[in-house]
């Protein structure tokens, strides 16, 4: 079936069988910073904002797309322009294998746009379903935190 | 992944989504929230109904309690400062204790009543506030209590194309508190143990007790040799830890690969003492 | 003299160089770079924890349109080796060919397909007809070595290839056995003597990104494999060995890696991605699920069995350290993690005598491998709970009791010389130690002397505990790193190194150690890592070595590269070489003259008696000195539940300079929550055929954002004179640490001593049961 998306603020027309994964769709369509990690809802890593939700690609199926506004790390920011979080990722030392990097960026961006200013209780909550095995999330926390009072 | 899902069909309204699942029997599937859906494989499934557009996405005050409809997402429960005032906040806690937010952002409260699994939340939130579900079916709209709903399978007593559309769950009149208490391993992960307490005292006695045990067995219970314990008396810690002792007595649990039996059992008394605890402590009078 | 401290590049915390492609979701991993017309491989994998394979028809899936191979013993070459990415010779067993006739334990692979979508490829493995002929399992370590217990490795060309003890036949897969002194002796002068047995369990890494691997077939006959691997030239070496071939027919590279912390020190996928994609003549791309990924590589499971003496005084007089490893169903990595028990372990604390001896034994259990900490994660939860119940008995501060006894600036330890990776080691004395340091500001910053021994009322009870750790940084006289430098018109430089940056930030690191040498910003250094074809030979990432051993292959490299800079700058400028300076970007006299560097790569490449200004270095090295550090943890014990919550945790550690304070930071961190998570929650249940029960991550638990505590890291700078700029290594020593601060926690909260990891609710619940059982009594 058609599927009509706007991702990251383009509308496209996706070729999909409904019941397919969304995170596999996804991929397929060239969108690859949605990542798999465990392709049964658990790690995070293939976190998308769907109508500005945080949500698991792989607990989606490509029906439920039909008419909703996708966001992927790929619509965060450019090279030149980063997007205030990736900037405040990479200057607090958040980043370090990447690889739930785009996930805990869209689910950090979800909870900003909801809660400009938040606490480190509230970051800690807003990204509670984003594994990272590398960092002990401290950074990750404090990079939320920096990109916030950047932005403020 | 639904292999062999050839369409998706958008309802507009619960009586348009009532007669596609008439239409399409058992080759259809019901979308809400789809967490479970997107890895069910089911390879019978040829018609996807997505009724996440039908409406049914309001929290709205209703005859002194609140009436939440069915596609209210489990996040804006949690965070809903209407429901965090209704017995105690039990269905908000109740919620809140679901998975990890990316989760509660898909997951609908008409999912996760309806699609239950032991570990469920929400229904035992529902238990103790005798809230009341409210169903579409072929024959029309019909109401049921929390008990009758969670007496056998949800989906055994929904009939065939029969819709949850909303909940309904009247606010305490005079002095009542409640609380849900969530026992699991870590903050993000399926309970050991669930309990939901509500509770209403009329002249410094328990006119009305409502406590309900969730994870333990297939299906959310109440523990009536508890509640008919504390009602009629004075609400003593003494009280409350015996009645914690007599919903742990009833329990009955199954082990798994989180805990065995008899842990699970002991986590019931500590889960069910401290959600009593928690409702006496935040008793309020309405105003 | 005392070397230069202070530093315009090293030292300082700059931003991870491939940090914002990473943020931006670039296609950087194995999975984001697969060709058009790639195939999905998938494995099919043993349903038995022990069985001969008695019949194996592949003809159904072969058959089924869509599949371009099927592999399986019968039609893929026997080559015994093994799956560890290790040196040649390696130490581990060859245990292992690509499929065999018996599978080991459930998970094992028994074939594998390549086709053109998975669909296709799950339905080809469902047509592979198996007739198993199931054998009794070995499934409790403890039996393994009995009489009559089931042979795992009954094949008779299971070999060592180096001289070690191997005898398969009664399923003891490596020993050791090491003494020094007479330990009897030893208890005899102890007023105290203590003798426990401590546990830990199975553990997985989980890497967010799985185990990948992309194999394409070249036009020219060769094949290049895309692998998220910690050891590319291991892979290299290895995958060549299965195939028969010559290593320059393969090509590797190693992309950005989604985290390994050991588990991709390990030649896993690579072998059946070659295979499948030299047999079908395409493109094919292999990537484990999540539950395969449990079943890949995990930590070690070991019994410690620990004596220990000591004075009234506080001294020690004797240790006896004895380990028994499950290294499950292969020999990968098992003599190596035994030997890190003892040789990691023992030199921290000035024993007079001591003793080590481990077993690592086969059982029909998930395979052990290399896993962060490697063995000394394992022994010193034995040691530093012990070292806890020692200072008890003997009724001293535990802190005091470790400031006391743990070696000293100058001091060696017989422990050194003895134990190496697999038989002797080599002796070194320690010239860079900070651990007094790490133990009194930890203290400081968690508030011991405030906190300890104040339990609190009310079900919630309060307790801080520590302990002390040490590592290594690299393998003495067996590890090599290589880096090539190379230079640019506009000034700039190609750094090629054969270190292999696994999410660490290695990649940063070496380039700020060539950038400190030629005085320019890591900006004008490119970075190209792990790639068999471009950039010189190196070990890999593991055992702590990158930044200390392949650093100063950079190290080496750039101060060639500034000679030859100076040479031409002195040309330019009508200077003596010694003369110029590199800093700013510049080249610099004394008298205050400079040009670009842009104007010296112009002049070499262009002008004047041209050359590729360049230099190719190498690095081994003779000793391997440790990081120190010291943790603290507080922890609240529910007494109802027997819920553990780690409140704050401090580590302070000594990784001598830390060449970018921010990575080391982050390094630590990393590992103290996994040894967090590993403490309290991390296990693997198996049911009584030996299959895993909890092989999802919904089921197995890793620590979120919601369970971290306060992590406080405290750099404690120190400087190894063998070590560029001064450092040492960091990434290991961090998980060792919390099981047994967590454990001595929660003695001093609720006084129960707790020996067997991980520290759950239950265990928790009845070690208090226990307690007041006995003090009813």
């Amino acid at each position: 079936m058609d599927i009509h998306v706007t991702v990251n603020g383009r509308p496209e027309v996706w070729q999909a069988a409904p019941g397919e994964s969304a995170l596999e769709l996804i991929r397929r369509l060239g969108y690859t910073s949605v990542k798999r990690g465990c392709s049964q809802g658990d790690c995070g890593a293939c976190t998308i904002l769907v109508d500005g939700q945080a949500m698991r690609a792989c607990l989606l199926v490509a029906a439920q797309l039909e008419g909703r506004a996708v966001t992927t790390a790929e619509g965060l920011g450019s090279l030149d322009r980063p997007h205030p979080l990736q900037r405040a990722f990479v200057d607090a030392g958040a980043v370090q294998c990447g690889f739930c990097t785009p996930g805990m960026l869209l689910a950090s961006q979800a909870l900003l746009v909801e809660t400009p200013r938040p606490d480190a209780t509230a970051v800690r909550e807003a990204l509670d379903g984003n594994l990272c095995r590398c960092t002990g999330y401290k950074k990750i926390v404090e990079a939320v935190l920096l990109a916030a009072e950047r932005m403020a | 992944m639904i292999p062999n899902a050839k369409t998706c069909l958008y309802p507009k309204d619960p009586p348009q989504a009532v007669s596609l699942l008439q239409e399409h029997g058992k080759r259809a599937l019901i979308l809400a929230g789809g967490t479970t859906a997107a890895l069910s494989h089911d390879p019978e499934v040829e018609v996807l109904i997505d009724i996440s557009r039908m409406g049914c996405d309001a929290i709205e005050p209703q005859g002194g309690g609140w009436r939440v409809g069915c596609n209210v997402r489990l996040q804006r429960i949690a965070s809903h400062a209407g429901l965090a005032g209704l017995w105690g906040g039990v269905l908000s806690q109740a919620a809140a204790a679901v998975g990890s937010r990316p989760i509660r952002n898909a997951v609908t409260l008409g999912g996760n009543l309806v699609q239950i699994f032991r570990w469920s939340d929400t229904p035992v939130a529902l238990l103790a506030m005798g809230a009341r579900l409210e169903l579409l079916g072929p024959r029309g709209p019909r109401s049921v209590g929390a008990d009758e709903f969670y007496a056998r399978h949800p989906r055994q007593v929904l009939e065939p194309a029969e819709l949850l559309v909303a909940v309904q769950a009247a606010s305490p009149v005079g002095k009542a508190g409640g609380a849900f208490i969530k026992y699991a391993r870590t903050a993000v992960d399926l309970a050991v143990a669930d309990a939901a307490a509500c509770l209403r005292v009329e002249g410094g006695r328990c006119v009305e007790a409502r406590l309900a045990i969730g994870a333990t067995r297939a299906l959310p219970w109440r523990a009536s040799e508890a509640e008919a314990l504390l009602t009629g008396q004075a609400l003593t810690p003494a009280r409350l830890g015996e009645a914690a002792a007599l919903a742990r007595k009833a329990c009955k649990p199954v082990g798994d690969a989180r805990t065995d039996k008899a842990y699970r059992e002991r986590m019931v008394e500590v889960v069910a003492r401290r959600a009593l605890e928690r409702a006496v402590a935040n008793l309020q009078e309405r105003a | 003299m005392s070397p230069k401290r202070e530093f315009e590049v090293v030292g300082k915390p700059v931003a991870k160089l491939d940090g914002l492609a990473l943020a931006r979701g670039g296609k950087l991993f194995v999975a984001d770079l697969l060709p058009r017309g790639c195939l999905v491989g998938r494995i099919l994998t043993s349903p038995y924890a022990h069985a001969r394979i008695a019949s194996i028809d592949a003809s159904a899936a072969e058959a089924l349109p869509g599949v371009h191979a099927v592999l399986h013993h019968g039609n893929v070459p026997r080559v015994m080796r093994t799956t560890a990415g290790q040196g040649a010779p390696e130490p581990s067993p060859y245990d292992f060919t690509t499929f065999d006739r018996k599978v080991r334990f459930v998970g094992d692979r028994v074939a594998a397909v390549a086709a053109e979508s998975e669909a296709i490829a799950e339905e080809a493995l469902k047509r592979i007809k198996v007739e198993y002929e199931v054998l009794p399992a070995v499934l409790d370590v403890r039996h393994a070595m009995d009489k009559g217990a089931p042979v795992i490795h009954d094949e008779p060309d299971c070999k060592v290839v180096i001289p070690v003890p191997y005898e398969p036949g009664r399923n003891l897969a490596a020993h050791v056995d090491t003494r020094v002194g007479d330990t009897a002796e030893g208890y005899a002068e102890a007023d105290v003597v203590l003798e426990h047995e401590y546990e830990c369990q199975y553990a997985q890494h989980t890497p967010i990104e799985p185990h990948a691997a992309l194999a394409e077939p070249l036009p020219d006959g060769r094949l290049r494999i895309t692998t998220s691997t910690q050891v590319p030239f291991h892979v290299r070496r290895i995958v060549a060995q299965a195939l028969g071939w010559p290593v320059s027919r393969l090509h590797v590279v190693k992309p950005r890696v989604g985290g390994g912390f050991g588990a991709k020190q390990e030649v896993l996928i690579e072998d059946v991605a070659a295979f499948l994609a030299t047999r079908a003549g395409r493109p094919v791309y292999l990537e484990l699920s999540r539950s395969e990924e449990f079943l890949s590589r995990t930590r070690h499971p070991m019994v410690v069995r620990l004596k220990t003496g000591a004075r009234k005084d506080g001294s020690l007089t004797a240790v006896d350290l004895g380990v028994l490893s499950n290294t499950g169903a292969y020999g990968s990595h098992a003599l190596t993690v035994a030997c890190n028990c003892g040789s990691k372990v023992l030199p921290l604390y000035r024993w007079p005598r001591l003793g080590f001896q481990a077993d690592a034994v086969y059982t029909n259990l998930p395979v052990g491998g290399a896993y962060r900490g490697y063995g000394a994660t394992q022994a010193y939860i034995a040691m530093e709970i012990q070292m806890d119940e020692l200072a008890q008995a003997l009724g001293l501060d535990p802190l005091e009791f470790r400031l006391r006894n743990h070696i000293r600036k100058g001091e060696t330890s017989p422990i050194f010389a003895a134990l190496g990776e697999g038989g002797e080691g080599v002796e070194q004395s320690i010239d860079s130690i900070g651990l007094d340091a790490c133990i009194r500001q930890g203290a400081r910053a968690i508030g011991w002397k405030k906190k300890r021994g104040k339990p609190g009322a009310g079900p919630l009870k309060r307790g801080v505990g520590m302990c002390c750790l040490m590592q290594g940084s690299s393998i003495p006289k067996v590890d090599m790193g290589g880096a090539s430098l190379k230079m640019n018109e506009d000034g700039g430089f190609n750094l090629l190194v054969g270190a292999t940056d696994l999410g660490t930030g290695s990649d940063t690191v070496l380039a700020q150690i060539a950038a400190e040498v030629l005085g320019v910003s890591v900006e004008q250094i490119v970075v190209r890592s792990s790639d068999t074809d471009l950039t010189p030979f190196d070990v890999g990432a593991y055992a702590s070595s990158t930044t200390y051993l392949s650093g100063q292959a950079v190290r080496k490299a750039a101060l060639d590269v500034a000679g030859q800079i100076r040479e031409v700058a002195a040309e330019l400028l009508d200077a003596r070489p010694a003369e110029i300076a590199l800093a700013g970007g510049q080249v610099r006299t004394a008298d205050g003259r400079a040009l670009p560097l842009s104007r010296v790569a112009m002049r070499s490449l262009y002008e004047h008696d041209q050359r590729q200004i360049a230099a190719f270095a190498s690095h081994i090295t003779h000793k391997s000195p440790p990081p120190f550090s010291a943790h603290f943890a507080e922890v609240e014990v529910d007494t109802e539940t027997g819920l553990v919550r780690v409140v704050k945790y401090v580590a302070a550690v000594d990784c001598g300079t830390a060449i970018n304070p921010q990575l080391s930071e982050g390094q630590t961190e990393g590992a103290v929550l996994n040894g967090i998570s590993y403490a309290l929650c991390e296990e693997y249940l198996f049911d009584e055929k030996g299959r895993m029960r909890n092989d999802s991550l919904r089921e197995y638990k890793i620590f979120s954002t919601r369970d971290m505590p306060e992590l406080v890291t405290i750099l404690v700078p120190t400087y190894e004179k063998t070590g560029p700029y001064g450092a040492k290594s960091v990434s290991e020593i961090g998980i060792n640490g919390p099981i047994p601060a967590i454990s001595n926690a929660i003695f001093d909260a609720v006084g129960v001593r707790l020996r067997r990891a991980p520290f759950t609710p239950e265990r928790v619940l009845a070690a208090l049961d226990e307690l007041a059982g006995r003090q009813a009594r």
